[in-house]
């Protein structure tokens, strides 16, 4: 069972976000990066079920400059078994298309039974990738996984639906799923693993390497919501007050 | 023997005389419970003298006519001495008897949800019995023998016990006398080679294996500074103790050397709130399992069971504070804390088992450089509006002054901060701060277990410290003080640094400062662990606090100094939480609130939040105060 | 400009989402198409022909006469090579996070998800967890756009009449791969705090144990699950598992609504990730109001019961 771990390393949520110079992205030296929360889950996924199984082979897959090395080796820690690193250098592409096909050149000659990625990055957001190249493989594919189990040669998922609704759903491995975060607890490296990690094998793509292509979406500039972090005091006497938090309930933050 | 870290004789006898002074001075006794002490010296003495008595009573038994100094001064001082010696011994140990069987002291037993073996709890009864049962009777027969043989000739002034009760036996007929003359003085005697091979096996064992632990002691730096460990040693395959022969020798000798008199017990603050841990169960445990499994130890083979089914459950070793009470306390030198530290770093780095808290503080530290998991581009948000020059413009001064990850980030931590860069201001000090080029110590990642994060960030920071030039740093917590006074050096990081308690005392003393005294009110100073007991730093902070006293007293709560009671935040709990059992902090508040003082002083960040929680949950807002001793002297100089 | 816009069938009725999406396609464009699948899709369209459309085409083929990815980004993708819209939009829902990739990838065309606004030049979106937004734009010629909840209101849907047509879809069984069982509601177990819209928090201004039901009310007239402090859980006022904080829980809900908590770190780590904060609290230097979006500067136990009513009565 071969299973592929899409991983992204993304700006924490914590870190601080300076704006560039050219206002198009966050000034990324000053920026603290981790590896994004929703694929952590992913990765832990593809270990129980490599761990369920008895056997298989987990491999992290990550594009990005040198220093997603940092998210690549955290994931061999954890117990992926090697690695390929897309290089991909400079202001990050905001193209989910030709991300997508990038992944998918590099992808299909290794033929995976199980392609996982988390749900969505805490970066761009844009929450596609796993199903894209799902379909640009000819994989059938599902989203918002909060349970797997994989059978002989299938997997059935439980998907999340709005309003606490959820639904079984099973695929013909295979197969390209995103992985909901919460649906387990991922694991701390243990020691060994990460000395274990040091000697596992990342196979580098370089970017000349990389499929080309034109991109045909980008982001323009990024700017402070105008909405954010200007605190409103409300003050006076207790019915004034009231009144106007109803109505902020029901106008601004729209939960009533 | 078994266990790792096999114990270098050579420099174990080297120390005799700190062996010798601990038998004879009896000193340790008295951190705690020094009536216990007393009546425990005293029987210790009498020992001591009993195997001169022993010896010479053998010269008795085999040479006819044989009598040490018949008529002499020296004779009659050293049956005087052993007359009331043996009196004394009666006496005590009768106490002891009582105390345990019939009064039940409570302290002498360990209560649930503890893990202690059937095996250990029973025998520790039967032990105590035992051992007991023969020192009377040894003692006693001997006694007895004594008051017989002045009955069969003359009364003795020099032994006035002795005296008083061979009167009992004016009406028994000579050839009685000389009956029971013989035979209590062979029981006397033969009594001990009866007792000898159960000798080893009992707690009567400290008699010899206190001081050789005493002797055999590691010398630390500070009491959770245990030694590093070498990850770059491709033969080292277990980091930390899993089974018992994962703990070097001076622990194994631990087990041996306790009396379980359960000292360690009294106010560890995990015991005392109810929790699964305590560290005399620890040792007690480990004897027994020594005892259970000798043959197959001395056969040279391991005991394949993990050291949290038989010595202490999982959770009872997060629930340690590592305060240290227990090492500071035990009168044989055991350290349980450091049996502790060491499983909790097999837990952490080979098993992965460990609070998931925990696991989150180790990703914040690794992510952002400090255990809250904010931006590291905030740290220096704490210097707004004061005036504190930073490293990277000065480059070389005379003093780091380090704020740490709380003094950074936390609110009141920023305000302790603010104060003592105040008062470093006022005095003119030629110092510098990080600023953002901190990082974490790593204390809470060592205390908790995973000490490749630990040394991860020491080396981060070393990094850091090879571009400055400074003579000494001053931290503005303890934790961050000990990290990197005591554990950086086990890495071969020699750094000169002092708390800032320490270095306010200093300036007040050499008058930089002079804070005038405006507190009316009386106060109570709450020791932080990890600046007192772990680096024996009790009067700075008090005369640091005495400085701005006017009319105010310093009223001390009965814990305190080196027998303080914890806040309950180190050892990493902090970040996690166990749920069994009451709150150390809530205890805490509830000893500074008796001492009727309007407000509790700390020196530490994390005392300050555990008070300061611990004073709302309580109802006490009130009653009491949280104040730092920076604070206070700041706002005495304005 | 000619816009399809896909819309979501939730159990026969339309989602909400989806009609913010007629309402956005609307303002994008003078053309605007609905297409509508599934099974009972009967009452949508006849709500559907009250509003200013072009026309709305149904798709009634077996296949997908219930949700599957397979079959819907198919279905679209058909309609859109007969169509030949400029503009394929829909709402941000669950649905079409899972199929619309598809789409995107099937036909070689952007999408751009979980838009907030237009802007003159592009689609504003927001980027790191919201702290920042993003101005986004395509060369491309056509287009895929979703948009977020509430980027645009229902009210707007401008009325009018349109026609409707049905669309035969080309489908084979082969092509839909996957086998879906009947969605279904799990049973409400223990309090879930990670997923609960509305927080509403209670710390030590609550005073007294017998004023925490205070907080239970308000948060029964928002539909709001309640959490708390520790200092409130230590003092055995409210469950454990309700804490909030760096030995609690970290939540992020729509709505952080505190009550008398002061805003120490140990609190503010475990939710400061929420993406509105209001705060109540008598002391006007607490440092909840620091990062609070709004600070109610005022007695807890004053506002709440009358906040309490004034919800309940409307």
């Amino acid at each position: 069972m071969k299973i592929a771990v899409l991983i992204k390393q993304v700006p924490g949520s914590e870190s601080t976000l300076p704006m560039n110079n050219s206002q198009d992205w966050i000034d990324e030296p000053s920026v603290t990066f981790v590896m994004n929360p929703p694929d952590n889950f992913a990765l832990e996924e593809a270990l129980l079920i490599r761990e369920k199984m008895s056997e298989g082979e987990v491999v992290v897959v990550s594009m990005g400059p040198s220093r997603v090395q940092k998210v690549i080796r955290e994931g061999l820690a954890k117990g992926a078994d090697r690695a390929i690193h897309l290089e991909e250098d400079g202001q990050i592409e905001i193209d989910p298309l030709l991300i997508a096909q990038r992944f998918t050149d590099v992808l299909k000659e290794e033929n995976f039974d199980l392609i996982l990625t988390g749900l969505q990055s805490d970066d761009t957001g844009m929450g596609q990738t796993g199903v894209l190249i799902g379909e640009m493989l000819g994989l059938p594919t599902a989203t918002l996984a909060i349970e797997t189990d994989v059978l002989d040669g299938q997997i059935r998922v439980k998907r999340e639906l709005e309003s606490g609704w959820f639904q079984w759903v099973q695929l013909p491995l295979p197969a390209s799923i995103s992985i909901q975060s919460g649906l387990n607890t991922p694991r701390y490296p243990s020691l060994k693993g990460i000395m274990g990690a040091k000697k596992k094998e990342i196979r580098t793509v370089p970017n000349s390497d990389l499929l080309s292509g034109e991109q045909a979406q980008s982001m323009d500039r990024i700017f402070v919501p105008t909405t954010s972090k200007k605190t409103e005091v409300i003050e006076g006497d207790a019915d004034q007050v009231v009144e106007r938090i109803v109505e902020i309930l029901r106008s601004d933050i729209k939960v009533t | 023997m078994s266990g790792s870290q096999p114990l270098n004789w050579p420099d174990v006898i080297k120390n005799w005389k700190h062996g010798i002074a601990a038998f004879f001075g009896q000193k340790t006794l008295f951190k705690t419970r020094p009536v216990i002490g007393l009546i425990h010296a005293l029987v210790a003495w009498g020992f001591a003298l009993y195997l001169a008595v022993n010896i010479i009573d053998v010269l008795y038994g085999f040479i006819p006519n044989f009598k040490f100094f018949p008529d002499s001064f020296i004779g009659d001082v050293y049956r005087l001495f052993v007359d009331i010696f043996s009196v004394l011994v009666l006496l005590g140990v009768f106490y002891f008897l009582v105390r345990r069987f019939l009064i039940k002291d409570s302290r002498l037993v360990t209560r649930d949800p503890v893990m202690l073996s059937e095996k250990a709890q029973k025998g520790m009864r039967f032990d105590s019995f035992l051992v007991g049962s023969f020192i009377i009777l040894h003692i006693g027969s001997r006694f007895l023998s004594a008051s017989f043989e002045i009955a069969l000739s003359e009364p003795d002034q020099s032994q006035p016990a002795a005296n008083l009760v061979a009167g009992l036996w004016s009406n028994m007929p000579t050839d009685t006398m000389h009956v029971m003359e013989h035979t209590t003085w062979w029981l006397a005697l033969g009594l001990i080679l009866a007792f000898l091979p159960y000798f080893p096996f009992s707690k009567h064992a400290h008699l010899f294996m206190g001081p050789l632990n005493i002797m055999a002691a590691v010398d630390r730096r500070s009491m959770a500074a245990i030694e590093t460990i070498d990850f770059e040693d491709e033969d080292l395959e277990q980091f930390g103790a899993s089974q018992l022969q994962h703990l070097p020798q001076t622990q194994l000798l631990d087990g041996y050397a306790c009396i379980q008199c359960s000292r360690c017990q009294d106010a560890c603050p995990a015991y005392d709130t109810g929790k699964e841990l305590s560290p005399s169960a620890i040792e007690i445990n480990k004897r027994y399992f020594l005892n259970e499994n000798m043959t197959t130890l001395a056969n040279g083979d391991v005991i394949d069971r993990a050291l949290t089914e038989w010595m202490l459950t999982e959770e009872a070793a997060w629930s340690c504070t590592t305060c240290g009470y227990c090492v500071e306390v035990c009168p044989v030198g055991n350290e349980p804390m450091v049996d502790i530290l060491r499983a909790r770093q097999d837990l952490v780095m080979m098993e992965s088992k460990f609070p998931q808290d925990a696991m989150e503080t180790f990703e914040k530290i690794e992510n952002y450089g400090n255990p809250w998991g904010l931006s590291p581009q905030d740290r220096e948000k704490w210097m707004d509006g004061h005036d504190v020059p930073l490293m990277r413009e000065k480059k070389n001064v005379d003093v780091l002054y380090w704020a740490g990850c709380s003094g950074a980030y936390d609110s009141r931590g920023r305000e302790i901060s603010q104060s003592v860069a105040n008062i470093m201001n006022e005095a003119g000090v030629d110092y510098a701060c990080l600023g953002n080029e901190e990082t974490c110590t790593g204390d809470s990642a060592r205390r908790i277990g995973n000490e490749y994060l630990f040394q991860t960030m020491a080396e981060q920071n070393k990094e850091t410290f090879d571009q400055y030039d400074f003579k000494r740093i001053v931290t503005q917590c303890p934790h961050c003080f000990t990290t990197l006074k005591n554990d950086y050096a086990e890495m071969g990081i020699d750094l000169e640094v002092v708390h800032h308690s320490q270095f306010i005392d200093e300036l007040i003393r050499d008058e930089k400062i002079t804070p005038k005294p405006y507190v009316d009110e009386d106060v109570t100073f709450h020791d932080p662990c990890y600046l007192g007991r772990h680096n024996d730093e009790y009067d700075a902070p008090r005369n640091v606090l005495q400085s701005v006293l006017k009319d105010g007293n310093i009223r001390e709560m009965e814990q305190s100094k080196s027998e303080s009671f914890c806040c309950g935040a180190g050892g990493g709990n902090m970040w996690y939480e166990i749920k069994t059992g009451g709150r150390i902090n809530q205890s805490r508040v509830d000893q500074a609130v008796e001492t009727k003082a309007n407000t509790v002083a700390a020196a530490c960040n994390f005392c300050n939040i555990m008070l300061e929680d611990g004073v709302k949950t309580t109802g006490n807002e009130d009653s009491i105060k949280v104040l730092d001793i920076a604070e206070m002297v700041s706002n005495g100089l304005r | 400009m000619d816009i399809l816009v896909v819309l979501e069938n939730n159990q026969g009725s339309l989602h909400r989402l989806s009609k913010e999406a007629i309402v956005a396609a609307q303002k994008l464009g003078k053309s605007v198409t609905a297409l509508v699948m599934g099974s009972d899709s009967d009452k949508i369209v006849g709500h559907l022909t009250g509003y200013d459309l072009e026309k709305v085409i149904t798709v009634g083929h077996d296949l997908v006469s219930s949700y599957n990815a397979d079959g819907y980004s198919e279905v679209v993708r058909q309609v859109t090579e007969s169509c030949s819209p400029n503009i394929i939009v829909a709402g941000h829902t669950y649905q079409t996070r899972d199929f619309m990739p598809r789409v995107s990838a099937k036909l070689g065309v952007p999408f751009i998800p979980d838009i907030v606004s237009l802007s003159d030049q592009g689609f504003i979106k927001q980027v790191l967890n919201a702290k920042l937004n993003a101005e986004m734009s395509s060369t491309s010629e056509r287009l895929i756009i979703s948009f977020q909840s509430a980027a645009f209101s229902e009210e707007e849907l401008r009325p009018g009449s349109c026609s409707v047509e049905a669309f035969e879809a080309t489908l084979d069984a082969s092509g839909v791969r996957s086998i879906s069982e009947e969605p279904f509601q799990e049973e409400a177990g223990d309090v879930d705090l990670d997923s609960a819209e509305i927080l509403v928090s209670v710390g030590r201004g609550i005073e007294k144990e017998e004023n925490v039901p205070l907080a239970f009310d308000l948060a029964k007239a928002m539909g709001a699950e309640v959490s708390a402090s520790r200092p409130v859980v230590d003092s055995g006022w409210v469950e454990s598992f309700r804490q909030v904080g760096s030995s609690g829980s970290n939540v992020a809900p729509k709505l952080y609504f505190s009550l008398g908590i002061s805003g120490a770190i140990q609190h503010v780590v475990g939710m400061k990730g929420a993406k509105n904060i209001m705060a109540i609290n008598k002391d006007p230097d607490a440092p909840i109001f620091e990062i609070a979006d709004y600070a109610v500067i005022g007695d807890v136990l004053e506002i709440v019961p009358k906040l309490t009513e004034a919800l309940d009565r409307s």
